[in-house]
């Protein structure tokens, strides 16, 4: 990375805190940073609260409370992103937990069941990695969505008749996958290659469905 | 009556006796022998023909859980048993000797059943081996199969909850495949070209 | 923990000599081999032409197949197994109290009677292995009457066909009880 670079990501990191309402805000936050191509580490903190400390290098955070503990509408987080040297230690004692965790429950909850400000109507998107299930909270309709995502690239509309879901819970996952940097986003009209059969949606017939009933989940 | 059968594949001593046990509805079909190769998996016994279990769906149908003997002079098991798979489960135990390889191996060797089924990998025993990680493992088969995004999770096979969640997501992995067909040109579009 | 069987220098001899004296008795046993119950070679009796450790192997998954259906069944513990086939019989049984399994390969013109008769013997020599009983190798006038308990095969006393075939002194006697 050349010196210029390297102030831009500096730069872009940003200096003193910013203040921002709610969750949403945050997230924007933590997208715009998290892309930066430099070590960054952040910081959020919620009046009351203990901080959140994330190290994006290498893709772990830290919290005394969990997420669920946190407000839901938070009034003010102050939020401090700081580019560190490759190869520093991490801003928090210990080896904190997967970031997934914590950016799979910003984003699920973030935007309620709207869009993240970073996609566009016209997006389709594309898994590019599979999320770890057995260590986020989910339920069988995210597994289904995740799966259709895998297959092929998807509208927000192909994506809720493909999974029979609601555009406010397709639009959930989405919002996760893309803060997670699990999704591939290709934006424009062009149609992709491999489309969804017209008969796809509705499968209670099918394995899955089976299942999923037998097994009450 | 369609036949729904998932193999469960994996080097010795990953857990696959141990995910069918927790999976199926009757008592599982064991051939366990006395295990004389405690170094290389450290417990009593050891899968030698296959297990076999069942989740059932109705009169009609039931999902067929096979375990394979996970050493591979059982090879011959693995012919048969994989011929008739939708679908597989890889479990690979994360304190074997290089567990990535292990998995990469395992793959290549089922590599049909990927191609026309679905693979999903469970890494096991993280509470005894931590590393490497799922994105370790990710990179390793994104270099190996670039193609394919295979789910990768970390499981414990003791724990129901999470052998169903790795099972459901094959299930959906191979279902979803095929609900993709190609996209015939519309007319507006032959004409512009 | 205990040296396991296919690496134990004097359970392997001990086991190639059964199959020596089985081969003795019935010149009509093409291979044979001791297998521990998860499939590793101890022994094997061979025309040169089996791949020994992957008969290991197969035999040990039909064995604990066997004993699966026995189970599913509940008929108890399968006492032996059969394969006929055209052009020959494969026998195989447990080791009476070891995680052993002893399988030969038996030519057409062998009687069932008979193979199953053999590989009852070699299985009950096979039980008396030094490594379970210290101590010099047990005698070939030791051989085992059958166990009280012991179920009888289904085809119980068959004669020697071949009165000519040399007897080892591994070959069991001809007793009353027709092993
Ligand atoms: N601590 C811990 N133990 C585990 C975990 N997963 C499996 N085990 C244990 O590891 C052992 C796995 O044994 P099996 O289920 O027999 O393994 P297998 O894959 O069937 O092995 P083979 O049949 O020999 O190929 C069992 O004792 C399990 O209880 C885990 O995540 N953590
Ligand atoms: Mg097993």
């Amino acid at each position: 990375m050349t010196s210029a670079e390297w102030d831009y990501a500096r730069s872009s990191a940003g200096e003193g805190p910013r203040y921002v309402t709610g969750w949403g805000n945050s997230a924007v936050e933590i997208h715009r940073v998290g892309t930066i191509p430099v070590p960054v580490t952040m910081r959020l903190e919620v009046a009351d609260h203990p901080p959140i400390v994330i190290d994006f290098a290498r893709r772990t955070y830290s919290a005394t409370l969990p997420f669920d503990r946190y407000p839901i509408h938070p009034g003010s987080v102050a939020i401090t992103a700081e580019a560190v040297a490759p190869g520093s230690p991490a801003p928090f004692p210990g080896i904190g937990v997967q970031l997934d965790g914590l950016l799979w429950a910003v984003g699920i909850t973030a935007f309620e069941g709207s869009a993240a400000p970073w996609l566009r109507p016209s997006d389709r998107y594309r898994l590019s990695r599979w999320p770890n299930f057995t260590e986020l909270p989910h339920t069988m309709d995210y597994i289904r969505m995740t799966a259709l995502l895998g297959a092929g690239f998807l509208s927000l509309p192909e994506l809720c008749a493909g999974a029979s879901v609601s555009v406010g819970q397709a639009q959930r996952i989405l919002n996760a996958l893309s803060l997670m940097g699990g999704l591939q986003v290709v934006g424009g009209v062009e149609e992709p290659t491999m489309v969804l059969r017209q008969d796809a949606a509705d499968q209670p017939r099918g394995l899955f469905g089976r299942l999923r009933a037998r097994l009450g989940l | 009556m369609a036949e729904h059968v998932i193999l469960f594949t994996g080097p010795m001593g990953a857990g696959k006796t141990t995910a069918i046990e927790k999976l199926s509805e009757i008592d599982v079909v064991r051939t366990e022998a006395a295990n004389t190769e405690r170094q290389v998996a450290d417990k009593a016994t050891t899968t030698v023909a296959l297990d076999y279990g069942e989740i059932v769906l109705d009169d009609q149908d039931k999902v067929r859980l096979y375990g394979i003997p996970g050493q591979r002079r059982f090879d011959f098991m693995w012919t048969i048993l994989k011929e008739r798979a939708k679908g597989m489960v890889l479990l690979v135990h994360n304190d074997a000797d290089d567990p990535i390889g292990r998995a990469v191996e395992y793959l290549d060797e089922f590599a049909d059943l990927y191609a026309k089924g679905g693979v999903v990998i469970g890494i096991t025993r993280i509470d005894i081996a931590p590393g490497p990680s799922v994105t370790d493992y990710a990179a390793a088969l994104a270099v190996a199969h670039p193609d394919k995004i295979v789910p990768i999770y970390t499981v414990d096979p003791r724990q129901r909850d999470q052998m169903r969640t790795l099972l459901m997501t094959l299930v959906a992995n191979i279902e979803t495949r095929d609900m993709f067909v190609e996209r015939v040109p519309q007319r507006e579009e032959l004409v512009a070209e | 923990m205990s040296i396991p069987a296919h690496l134990d220098p004097q359970v392997k001899e001990h086991a190639a000599r059964v199959l020596a004296g089985m081969r003795e008795f019935a010149a009509s046993m093409i291979y044979a081999a001791v297998l521990t119950d998860d499939g590793f070679e101890v022994a094997d009796y061979s025309d040169g032409r089996t791949d020994a450790s992957r008969m290991a192997s197969m035999s040990s998954s039909v064995q604990a197949l066997s004993d699966a259906v026995a189970r599913e069944l509940r008929i108890g513990t399968a006492e032996y197994v059969i394969i006929a086939s055209d052009q020959g019989h494969v026998l195989q049984r447990r080791v009476p109290g070891q995680p052993l399994v002893l399988a030969a390969l038996f030519d057409t013109y062998e009687t069932l009677g008979k193979a199953i008769a053999v590989s009852k013997m070699g299985a009950q020599r096979m039980a008396h292995s030094p490594a379970s009983e210290p101590g010099p190798a047990p005698a070939p006038t030791a051989v085992p009457e059958p166990a009280p308990a012991d179920p009888a095969p289904i085809v119980a006393a068959v004669p020697p066909r071949d009165e000519t075939t040399p007897r080892s002194i591994y070959a069991p006697p001809v007793s009353a009880s027709g092993w």
